[in-house]
């Protein structure tokens, strides 16, 4: 029986070196374009007084969701003591943490005065979801430290189970949190309901398992470390069941508003007369980010192709994205109803459809959130034992025949 | 009154500002009516009390479809300027133009901050820069706005702006900044020296006399008066949140 | 099996880079040379606390007033930042308010001098409005108010020492 063993990389390749040189070019443009947008004011980006929340939220709820979801790896095998999940632990921590760093980072410097941080973290309205989210986020930093912690030093490996447990019930805490930030939104006919919260958790488990998969993939391709079928493929049926989750979500929430008569436009401008809003519903979040990676999955032919698993996660991740525009972004484009039924016009865009058109530089902070996570796993996994040296079949299941 | 000309607009010389103590001094003194007026006035030292609620009630008969005369008396108060850019130049008020086609009739009001009782905005607000005075005026704290938006996210009104530039000549009582919200503040620079806001007096100037301004909590107030004698609606009433600003004839 | 220490230290080594890069960030540091000149305030000698503790202590003073007038909406002018404002402001040689932000001027030269930047006057007025509020306003056309201001004024007048 092979013993499990976890141990740096090395991190001298040419590989290692291009990769971080990749990702610590696009935060350096990441952070000159925030100053660009803070040095001249919002105007210059495509959010306006209507569209209030642009691409840079898009980018930071969708790394705050996969967060969220990178961790369950981990719960499974603590919380559900799933064995053959505990090699994963380390690194779907890891990944948690990073990713929650980069949507972070992305929220912290689109806000209108980044300069006063100090401000959100000394003053606190209780009722705000925000402020919650606040506490939940940091708790989030402090509980999955510990768990690694439980997790590396045999010392405190008594706290490991208290430490998972706390970590997953935190987390589903945590999504409800960021979910309700649009549930608790009671002007605005898009989000308004209490499905919101569910339907982030069921995201997360996605986006996030698909988001750990593809580290991983890549991480044990590139260090010519040993990643066995067996790992992968218990990880990739996983990934289909959550697909399959959101999936029914979404389906769940449109149909319910379809029923109800005030939310008829809405909806209808959601799934056919938005234009781009509508494009990405159906062709980006259903088409290419749900059905063609559920065909991918679980598809005989294409089903244990290791391409295809990098395909269908890169696509759900695109997917993901989408589906945080069409929430986000479509929202806000629906004219708020301040008189239900009537025609409404003014100077200041009432009843009208808004315009939003994402300028390069805020994709740009939205892509350095994503880099800034990558780059702290990419050094983590460099300067610390998170990966195992070997996931292949007869070491993560010592009973494989 | 006595307290406004104390309390005004900076004072730019000396000679100016003991005319001006004087005649505060002069009206303590003064009877009858004046002393009346004194004692409904708000001193410098009162703080803004619970027992009053400040509202307004806006008769959309007699507001003018293409009469703008509240927005610029705002607009020109507060100094918003604009900078050519429709979509993110502020905007405290504006008129909306409503028609219900079934009948085919239009109307046209003014809409701002409806200063609610319940306001969603202070709700969400993570640092509390959202928030409602005892008197029910609803405020944005720029000093501890980190400017998120959230509570624009939130307004079911469209009542609020982001400044999405640096500015500069900004009112002495209006400060107004890069990356922060901001609102209608029911002119609380005024009302708190016993004045009207700026859109009910431009709107009195204008003739058309459609803004009643006053506090809801006194029975015997204008506003209380005209509430009680007619009847009036407020804009989302399914929202439950009690707006401060009322429409009449609509 | 490596012990805590061993991980501690390679912790220590990642923060360690870090806070060498902030450092390195940082060294850039404005320096002032020039001697410092405060412009005197131009109504009188004396502050509304003594001249020492306001030195020290005035952002206190602000920053108290400040939450009393915004959240309270109490306007009495002691410690406003509009009427320190209105002492320390000077007029150019056209009579024109300069900004009390300008370099040179009664704030920014301290501040200069200490290297703090000040967060007032991306939202504050940096100088009294050009015209009077209530006396000399247009907008005031409301004949009772403005025959009762006028009555007062004649009053003051005559009591005015």
């Amino acid at each position: 029986m092979k013993k499990l063993h976890y141990q740096e990389i090395e991190g001298n390749s040419s590989k290692f070196f291009l990769l971080v040189g990749i990702l610590g070019c696009i935060i350096l443009f990441a952070l000159g374009a925030t100053y660009y947008m803070e040095h001249h004011g919002h105007h210059v980006t495509g959010m306006t007084n209507q569209v209030v929340w642009g691409m840079p939220h898009v980018f930071a709820i969708f790394l705050i969701i996969c967060a969220s979801g990178a961790l369950n790896i981990a719960s499974i095998g603590t919380v559900f003591g799933k064995s053959m999940y505990k090699p994963l632990a380390r690194l779907s921590c890891l990944l948690a943490l990073a990713l929650l760093a980069g949507g972070l980072a992305v929220l912290v410097l689109d806000l209108g005065r980044p300069d006063r941080l100090i401000v959100a973290m000394t003053y606190y309205n209780f009722k705000s979801i925000f402020a919650w989210n606040i506490y939940l986020y940091t708790g989030f930093f402090a509980i999955v430290i510990v768990y690694i912690w439980t997790m590396m030093d045999r010392t405190v490996s008594k706290y490991y189970k208290i430490a998972g447990t706390t970590a997953f019930i935190w987390r589903l805490a945590l999504t409800t949190g960021t979910g309700s930030i649009f549930g608790f939104l009671v002007a605005r006919q898009a989000y308004d309901a209490a499905i919101m919260a569910p339907m982030f958790i069921v995201m997360s488990f996605s986006f996030g398992l698909a988001a750990f998969l593809l580290v991983l993939m890549f991480s044990y391709q590139w260090t010519e470390r040993e990643l066995g079928d067996k790992v992968v493929i218990r990880l990739k049926n996983l990934l289909g069941v959550f697909v399959a989750g959101v999936m029914y979500f979404v389906i769940a929430k449109h149909l319910t508003n379809l029923y109800a008569t005030e939310h008829h436009a809405v909806e209808a401008f959601i799934l056919s007369d938005g234009g781009m809003i509508t494009k990405l519903f159906w062709i980006v979040q259903l088409g290419l980010g749900s059905i063609l990676p559920l065909i991918l999955l679980y598809s005989p032919k294409t089903a244990n192709s290791r391409n295809a698993i990098i395909s269908a996660c890169s696509l759900i991740l695109v997917g993901g994205i989408a589906q945080v525009y069409v929430i986000l972004i479509g929202g806000q484009l629906f004219p708020l109803q301040l008189f239900p039924g009537m025609e409404v016009s003014s100077s200041f865009f009432d009843g009208v459809v808004n315009t939003y058109s994402p300028t390069p530089a805020e994709i740009l902070l939205g892509l350095g959130g994503i880099a800034l996570s990558l780059i702290i796993v990419t050094f983590a996994v460099k300067f610390l034992k998170f990966l195992p040296v070997s996931l292949a079949d007869d070491v993560v299941d010592p009973h494989h025949s | 009154m006595a307290s406004n000309e104390k309390e005004g607009a900076p004072v730019n010389t000396r000679r100016e500002f003991l005319v001006k103590i004087s005649a505060a001094g002069a009206l303590t003194i003064t009877p009858g009516l004046f002393l009346y007026k004194v004692a409904e006035a708000k001193s410098d030292n009162e703080l803004a009390s619970a027992n009053k609620r400040w509202g307004m009630l806006i008769d959309t008969a007699r507001c003018a479809d293409g009469c703008n005369a509240c927005v610029e008396g705002c607009n020109k108060e507060h100094g918003l300027t604009g900078h050519g850019r429709e979509a993110t130049d502020a905007q405290w008020m504006r008129k909306v133009t409503v028609t219900d086609k079934s009948i085919g009739k239009t109307i046209s009001l003014p809409i701002m901050c409806q200063h609610c009782e319940n306001p969603p905005c202070a709700d969400v607000c993570p640092t509390g820069a959202s928030f409602k005075r005892k008197d029910n005026i609803v405020l944005v704290d720029k000093h501890i706005c980190i400017g998120c938006r959230y509570c624009m996210m939130a307004c079911p009104y469209k009542a609020r702006s982001f400044i999405h530039e640096e500015l500069s000549n900004q009112k002495s009582y209006s400060p107004r900044g890069k990356g922060t919200v901001e609102s209608c503040t029911f002119c609380v620079h005024r009302v708190d020296q016993d004045k009207q806001p700026a859109c009910v007096e431009a709107c009195n100037e204008s003739g058309h006399k459609a803004i009643v301004f006053g506090d809801m909590k006194d029975p015997n107030s204008e506003l209380s008066v005209a509430l009680k004698t007619s009847s009036s609606r407020q804009i989302r009433a399914d929202l439950g949140l009690n707006p401060g600003v009322r429409y009449k004839n609509f | 099996m490596p012990t805590t220490k061993t991980y501690l230290s390679k912790i220590k080594t990642a923060l360690s880079l870090l806070v060498l890069n902030i450092a390195f960030l940082s060294t850039n540091v404005y320096a002032n040379e020039n001697s410092l000149i405060i412009p005197e305030a131009t109504k009188g000698k004396t502050c509304v606390e003594p001249i020492p503790e306001m030195r020290k202590n005035h952002m206190e003073y602000l920053l108290h007033k400040r939450d009393l007038t915004m959240h309270e909406g109490q306007r009495t002018k002691k410690h406003s930042l509009k009427e320190c404002i209105s002492c320390h402001v000077k007029k150019d040689k056209v009579g024109e308010y300069i900004s009390i932000n300008k370099e040179g001027q009664f704030c920014q030269s301290c501040h200069s001098y200490a290297a703090v930047s000040i967060d007032c006057f991306g939202c504050h007025a940096t100088k009294p409005d050009a015209k009077l509020g209530i006396l000399n306003s247009q907008n005031v056309k409301n004949k009772g108010i403005t025959s009762l201001i006028t009555r007062l004024q004649k009053t003051a007048k005559s009591t005015d020492e």
